[in-house]
């Protein structure tokens, strides 16, 4: 008897173990919205938030004229509020958008002049240069000339040809409107017998690390190449790392025989017209009913936008990394379709899209 | 040969001299037997329960009475069949005494010639020793006959004087009835025997259905159901018995819930819902009972206290309405009380010696639910209804 109540007692024990536990949880926390604007627009109150009101939270990357742009929009029925922020240190792509960015934002503003020439004149052998076609981004920009109104970072080639009807492709990469951490440019002697010495003469001691590559086939990492080039034209490429971060990619173009057809580094000339940069400029765009406003235009020359915090928040949909921006904004608003401006102040807190 | 007197005296002196007692083992044994019982053991089985439970025998001896009921008498004598002594008062008593006085004249003759006659109704009736040569039947003079004798008519008898009692004015009842109170007897005798003193061990099933654990007014409910097992020991403590035992219960709910629905901020908003429907709840048990028992009948105070042990559950989550996750398993009781007490009455019922089936109504001291978190307002002290089946080994 003892026997079968030990083993009824077992069996049940047993059974009892073998189902599956269940962690009855904590009940979970309402949480509070996490993006919001609340602030005043004139002498309207706005409260945008997302998850009140159908109030929903998108982000999205766009690149304009080759410079990442960093975007978040918060919509509900009532309101549309957009922020913008360009990207800033270019050649410091080592560094994440993140860490780069500052505490104090300007806003972007809109410029009525070039930012950069392009032209045969800038070259030192101008005068055996017939004709140089530019393209700017795979796009033909000019004959001869051609101007950069825009900031960005830009892709040009140039079609030379020569006076001896000799032609070639130089291409090399621009970073129009905005800061430069180097001012490096390539320099070459031609010596007979396709001798070549080419070097960078920005001072040793601030690169990091350099390579050579004669039309695209790596050739030395050391401060100066001494290739031995044919009776053709060559692209001598320099590649390039500095201590602080700074990371370019130079080109020449030289001829094996002949010490008057070659095209200098263009880049070099990148940042000698227009001094002002773009660097994390921001740009708000607010529609209510509807009507648009922005900022761009918009007399904001005192207006601030200061970050107070940057934290990480989730992934969205599409898997990308999303911060929450926390900034306190005191800005004006000019309605685009009119000359209407309206004063805003108030605390935001935006989702950016950050690879 | 003649023996002298000095002789004889110093052949008995001696005899006692060299006499040797002759042990044997059935002498032990017949001592043994006259030696008084070893209660030891049951004492001290007593004496622990006594300590343990001391507080309920307080609150029980309230239920106790005393002296309403006459002592049973272990009767040592077989009565002739189908007599039945009972105890007739008042207008029967005064009755046997006129027909005893008017027929014998000493206490010594009515002693001789009292004889009782076996009827099958229970009826007895006195006659003369000169009527019953007249009869067929006889009554035996054994010694049975000469307690009866001895008995004063006025306690144990029925003695009726046929001519001034009518036998028909007798109902079915109080000619059935003496018949039933025998077998109650009989059960009695066989409970309060020098057998049923003993310590005695017992197993019962129990089946329940009580009210429901939380009461949502937005929802029907049918009822809690339970099941459970049990065992322990009985210990007679003259007419009380006191019976311990340990066993498990498992109670079954009915739409016992809990639903959350929480809004989740983010890009947007997401409404997370999680629900947890309990299916049952296993405990430990201790129920200990103080019952009084007549006849077959037994009416008890119950005391269970109890530890929950474990409870199985469905736990669903849904997000805006698409299900994450569905699983059954078991969780721990947090959020039940850990313990429980139960108080409640019984009654019960003896199908023989071996068997009882009873009924109990017992009422849950202490809020069995601990939290704040179910669908529905918590009940505090929910009551069942019992049905249980016990068997008593060792009979």
């Amino acid at each position: 008897m003892m026997t079968y109540k030990l083993a009824i007692i077992a069996i049940l024990a047993s059974a009892f173990s073998a189902c599956k536990k269940i962690n009855i949880e904590d009940p979970v926390a309402q949480s509070a919205p996490v993006f919001k604007v609340h602030g005043t627009l004139g002498e309207t109150t706005i409260d945008l938030e997302a998850g009140e009101n159908n109030g929903i939270m998108q982000t999205k990357d766009t690149v304009i004229n080759g410079v990442t742009c960093f975007k978040g929009n918060l919509s509900d029925k009532t309101y549309e509020f957009e922020l913008s922020i360009l990207d800033g240190d270019i050649d410091l792509q080592s560094v994440p958008f993140i860490h780069k960015l500052p505490e104090n934002l300007p806003f972007g503003f809109g410029c009525n002049q070039p930012l950069m020439f392009l032209s045969k004149d800038i070259f030192s052998n101008k005068q055996v240069i017939q004709e140089i076609k530019w393209y700017i981004n795979g796009e033909m920009a000019g004959i001869d000339k051609a101007v950069i109104s825009s900031p960005g970072h830009y892709m040009i080639d140039a079609h030379v040809t020569f006076t001896n009807g000799s032609s070639a492709t130089l291409s090399n990469d621009l970073i129009v409107g905005y800061k430069n951490h180097h001012t490096s440019s390539i320099h070459h002697v031609l010596y007979e017998g396709g001798h070549l010495k080419v070097w960078i003469d920005e001072e040793t001691s601030e690169f990091q690390s350099i390579k050579w590559y004669v039309d695209g086939e790596y050739e030395s990492s050391q401060f100066e190449c001494n290739p031995i080039i044919s009776n053709d034209f060559h692209v001598i490429t320099a590649e390039f790392m500095f201590k602080n971060g700074a990371k370019r990619r130079k080109s020449i173009l030289v001829h094996g025989n002949n010490t008057q057809t070659f095209l200098e580094d263009f880049s070099a000339y990148e940042n000698i017209f227009f001094k002002q940069k773009w660097d994390y400029t921001t740009q708000i765009i607010l529609k209510k009913d509807g009507k648009t406003y922005s900022t761009y235009n918009a007399p904001n020359v005192t207006s601030t936008f200061h970050i107070l915090g940057k934290n990480y928040y989730g992934k969205n949909a599409s898997g990308k990394a999303v911060h929450v921006l926390n900034a306190a904004v005191d800005c004006m608003f000019k309605n685009i379709n009119g000359s209407e401006t309206i004063p805003f102040s108030g605390t935001i807190f935006i989702g950016i899209e950050i690879p | 040969m003649s023996w002298s007197d000095d002789e004889i005296d110093k052949l008995v002196r001696d005899a006692f001299n060299e006499q040797t007692f002759e042990f044997r083992n059935e002498y032990w044994q017949d001592i043994e037997k006259q030696l008084p019982v070893n209660n030891r053991r049951k004492s001290r089985a007593i004496f622990y329960a006594a300590v343990m439970l001391a507080s309920l025998i307080s609150i029980g001896y309230g239920l106790f009475f005393h002296g309403n009921r006459p002592a049973m008498t272990e009767s040592k004598f077989k009565l002739p069949h189908n007599v039945v002594a009972k105890a007739q008062k008042n207008e029967q008593t005064s009755q046997n005494n006129h027909f005893l006085d008017t027929h014998f004249t000493s206490n010594s003759e009515r002693n001789q010639h009292l004889h009782i006659e076996p009827i099958e109704h229970g009826i007895s009736t006195a006659i003369s020793p000169a009527d019953v040569e007249n009869t067929s039947a006889k009554a035996t003079p054994d010694d049975s006959f000469i307690e009866l004798a001895n008995i004063k008519p006025s306690n144990s008898f029925a003695v009726v004087n046929t001519d001034s009692y009518s036998v028909d004015s007798l109902s079915a009842k109080d000619a059935i009835f003496p018949q039933v109170e025998n077998q109650l007897e009989n059960s009695n005798r066989i409970l309060n025997s020098s057998n049923a003193s003993k310590i005695r061990y017992w197993t019962e099933t129990v089946a329940g259905i009580g009210h429901i654990w939380a009461n949502d007014q937005t929802e029907s409910h049918f009822a809690n159901t339970s099941v459970g097992f049990n065992a322990g020991i009985q210990l007679p403590l003259n007419r009380i018995t006191l019976s311990l035992g340990a066993g498990f219960k498992s109670t079954f709910f009915d739409k016992l819930t809990i639903n959350e629905r929480t809004k989740i901020y983010g890009f947007g908003v997401d409404q997370l819902e999680n629900t947890y429907t309990f299916k049952s709840l296993v405990s430990l048990t201790l129920p200990v009972s103080l019952s009084y028992t007549f006849g077959r009948h037994s009416l008890s105070f119950n005391l269970t206290p109890g530890a929950n042990v474990s409870c199985s559950l469905n736990k669903t989550q849904y997000m805006n309405g698409n299900k994450l996750s569905d699983q059954n398993g078991v969780a721990n009781v947090s959020l039940f009380q850990k313990y429980s007490l139960e108080t409640g009455i019984g009654y019960d019922y003896y199908i023989n010696e071996k068997l009882k089936v009873g009924l109990r109504c017992n009422i849950q001291m202490l809020q069995p639910i601990a939290s704040d978190r179910f669908t529905g307002t918590p009940v505090k002290n929910p009551f069942e209804g019992q049905l249980y089946i016990r068997r008593i080994l060792g009979l």
